[in-house]
């Protein structure tokens, strides 16, 4: 082979090995630490790679289990929730622990010679090697006799393989050179900066907008929390705003609250066994098991309880009760509950794990399943309308199914189809004219969706319902006053909420408001 | 034959470069090394960049109000600040030379990511040679002093600047090589 092949594959395979050595795949960063936005977090990856722990010196921040290193990567993570560029939390990181925290030492003054390095020796190898192979050519011309040496006659065989070889080095490293500058390490993201730096802006605003939008849908819930003390939809509402924007006090406050309106139902307190195991990052944690133990045994059938009994039991790497937890919740579950996909996956994984087969699960739903996996969006959201108008036919031939109803409800919420919701709340009231909770129901969607005189019959007849069921009741007199106000007829809601404010205990936050509405109308007349 | 002599000797010359080179390299690795055997050069011992800056402020929170002077209250005589915490055994080792010096320079005491409890029992077991004593219980203090590990001991000067740092106890052989010389050019300047 010709020689200058041989030292450029030879050259090749160093680069190559060069290269691979900077992918590590260690990282000792604990899921508490991580930060829930996943750009925020990426970001803070990317930092701690270039950060070097103090204490072990030859690891990044990311690597290293040094406690040190964790409360570096803590910072890290706070100053990047303020708002901070990357190249801030360097420098002020910079600041504290001086160049030397950096495993990418910048170039400055007392750097230029590490840097320039590489390149002043690699000229000084090209030129001895020049030289040599200079000084050895003219040898040879002059004493092609005299002298036998085994360079000499490489010489012969290879024959001017040095131009070729080094044209090869030059370009391998002005070819490394301008890749390193354009694209560096391909592991640090963050590098070089300035190229990432629009993407960070347009990551931060996106992400920005999402708080933003999740922030706003928290206050507009905590406002209608408080104006609606006694609803246990309005609050179940605000802690699930809350989740999404991880306020998990106020999640946990909501819940709480629910839970005693409702008298400690074992839903919600399923859901307070899900909020402490989402604050822990998915950890179902011990507080978080003691409710769900006590779930179970006064209902072994509750769903969410059941779900999270399984993750705990996965968590634990005990496959096997995971897998009759879900299992079983497989078996209670409605073909179209929301979780039966994931329950599907979660059980095939665990299965996987526990090395056990599992029979999937036959029948027309699989099936569905399995279709609606290959299906386009289009096509799924498709399906999903015609099973919940299917739902719906069947609902008014045998109104009397309460969970029917619900199921139907909450499949239109989730939907975001307002006048299907209506129609579901208001076939559910009408089914059920005695029951309260279903005249409410729609009431409170009726009030909070704001669409003005459009549903006002369907309001009508839930406040009669109402007004049968209990013609003192504070949530009658309340909503009677407000329909009657959107209707024009201002006697009859001063009238109602009158009566409203006798009943109201003064100290209720509910009851100022109250009194400045009563004071608008009286005005109006 | 006349004509190959400089030639030869020439390409000679040009192998003995690498050799030059690694008998330099030899020679700052082998210098380093010496250094380091000799103790003059510690490899353990990182610059602190907050030398000659003003120093980052205490913690919030003293141990007991007895133990509550502040940084300031030290101003326009030197103060040695020492990072500690009850779970450190060099810590402990390092007291009776803390108590010496103590004689000389005025000592306070940071205790680093430690509980309040934890100190107070670990001062009272084995002796106080503190004049304050301040608790970051997260060890974000010591984070704004770029410290990396417990003990280590800062030299403020009268006006509030960092004057040194040692990292590591503080036996009487660091007293006698490190912190009396510095203290000593710090009376010299005034």
């Amino acid at each position: 082979m010709d020689q200058a092949l041989k030292s450029y594959i030879a050259i090749c395979f160093i680069a190559i090995f060069c290269s691979l050595s900077t992918f590590t795949v260690s990282f000792a960063v604990s899921p508490e630490e991580q930060l829930s936005d996943p750009i925020l977090e990426e970001r803070a990856r990317a930092l701690s790679q270039q950060l070097r722990c103090l204490v072990c010196q030859n690891q990044s921040i990311d690597d290293s289990d040094a406690d040190l290193a964790r409360d570096l990567r803590l910072e890290v993570r706070t100053q990047l929730q303020s708002g901070k560029t990357d190249s801030d939390i360097l420098e002020s990181i910079r600041s504290q622990y001086g160049d030397y925290v950096l495993l990418k030492p910048p170039v400055q003054t007392s750097t230029y010679l590490l840097w320039v390095m590489p390149v002043i020796l690699l000229f000084f190898a090209a030129l001895i090697f020049w030289m040599h192979r200079r000084g050895q050519s003219n040898t040879t011309q002059h004493t092609r006799s005299v002298r036998d040496s085994a360079e000499h006659t490489l010489t012969e065989d290879g024959h001017i393989s040095v131009k070729p070889l080094l044209v090869s080095v030059t370009l391998i490293v002005a070819v490394s050179m301008i890749a390193y500058s354009q694209l560096g390490r391909p592991d640090l993201t963050s590098q070089p900066l300035a190229n990432r730096s629009a993407a960070i802006e347009d990551a931060r605003l996106a992400s920005d907008a999402r708080l933003k939008m999740a922030k706003e849908t928290l206050a507009a819930a905590k406002e209608n929390a408080l104006r609606m003390p006694m609803s246990v939809d309005a609050q179940l509402r605000l802690a699930m705003a809350a989740a999404q924007s991880n306020a998990f006090v106020t999640e946990q406050k909501a819940l709480a609250a629910a839970l005693e309106l409702t008298d400690g139902d074992l839903s919600i307190r399923a859901m307070q066994a899900e909020a402490i195991s989402r604050e822990a990052g998915g950890l179902v944690t011990l507080p978080a098991r003691q409710i769900l133990a006590d779930i179970l045994e006064a209902n072994p059938d509750e769903p969410r309880a059941l779900y999270l009994s399984g993750l705990a039991a996965f968590q634990d790497e005990n496959f096997e009760n995971a897998l009759t937890y879900w299992q079983r919740l497989q078996t209670l579950s409605t073909d179209d509950a929301p979780w039966r996909t994931m329950l599907s996956d979660n059980i095939a994984q665990a299965a996987k794990a526990a090395g056990i087969p599992v029979d999937t699960p036959s029948g027309p739903d699989a099936d569905m399943l399995a279709a609606a996996a290959d299906m386009s969006i289009e096509d799924r959201q498709e399906m999903i309308a015609a099973m919940v108008a299917g739902l719906e036919e069947k609902l008014q031939d045998t109104p009397d199914d309460p969970a029917g109803w619900e199921r139907l409800i909450q499949s239109r919420r989730v939907l975001n189809d307002r006048d299907g919701l209506m129609r579901a709340l208001s076939g559910a009231a009408n089914a059920f004219p005695t029951n309260p909770d279903y005249q409410l129901a729609l009431l409170e969607t009726l009030l909070q969706s704001e669409t003005g005189n459009l549903y006002l019959t369907l309001a009508e007849k839930a406040v009669r319902n109402l007004q049968a069921i209990d013609p003192d009741g504070l949530e009658y007199l309340f909503f009677a006053g407000h329909f009657a106000n959107m209707r024009g007829d201002t006697d009859e809601a001063l009238s109602a909420w009158l009566r409203l404010q006798d009943k109201l205990p003064e100290d209720v936050p509910f009851a100022e408001r109250l009194a400045a509405q009563i004071a608008a109308l009286q005005s109006q007349k | 034959m006349s004509t190959d002599k400089p030639r030869d000797s020439r390409s000679r010359l040009v192998f003995l470069i690498p050799i030059i080179a690694f008998i330099g390299f030899a020679a700052i690795a082998g210098a380093a090394l010496l250094g380091t055997l000799s103790g003059t050069r510690n490899s353990d011992q990182l610059p602190s960049v907050l030398i000659g800056k003003s120093a980052p402020d205490l913690p919030i929170t003293p141990l007991s109000e007895d133990m509550a002077k502040p940084l300031e209250a030290f101003q326009g005589q030197p103060v040695l600040i020492n990072f500690m915490a009850s779970w450190c055994a060099p810590c402990r080792a390092e007291l009776p030379a803390l108590a010496l010096l103590s004689e000389e320079v005025a000592v306070i005491a940071v205790a680093y990511k430690d509980k309040h409890q934890d100190t107070a029992t670990f001062l009272e077991t084995y002796g106080n040679p503190y004049q304050a004593v301040w608790m970051d219980y997260d060890g974000a203090v010591g984070r704004s002093y770029g410290l990396y590990g417990v003990p280590e001991t800062y030299l403020i000067d009268g006006n509030g600047k960092i004057i040194l740092r040692h990292a590591g106890p503080v036996f009487r052989d660091v007293i006698d090589t490190i912190i009396r010389p510095a203290l000593a050019k710090l009376s010299e300047a005034e």
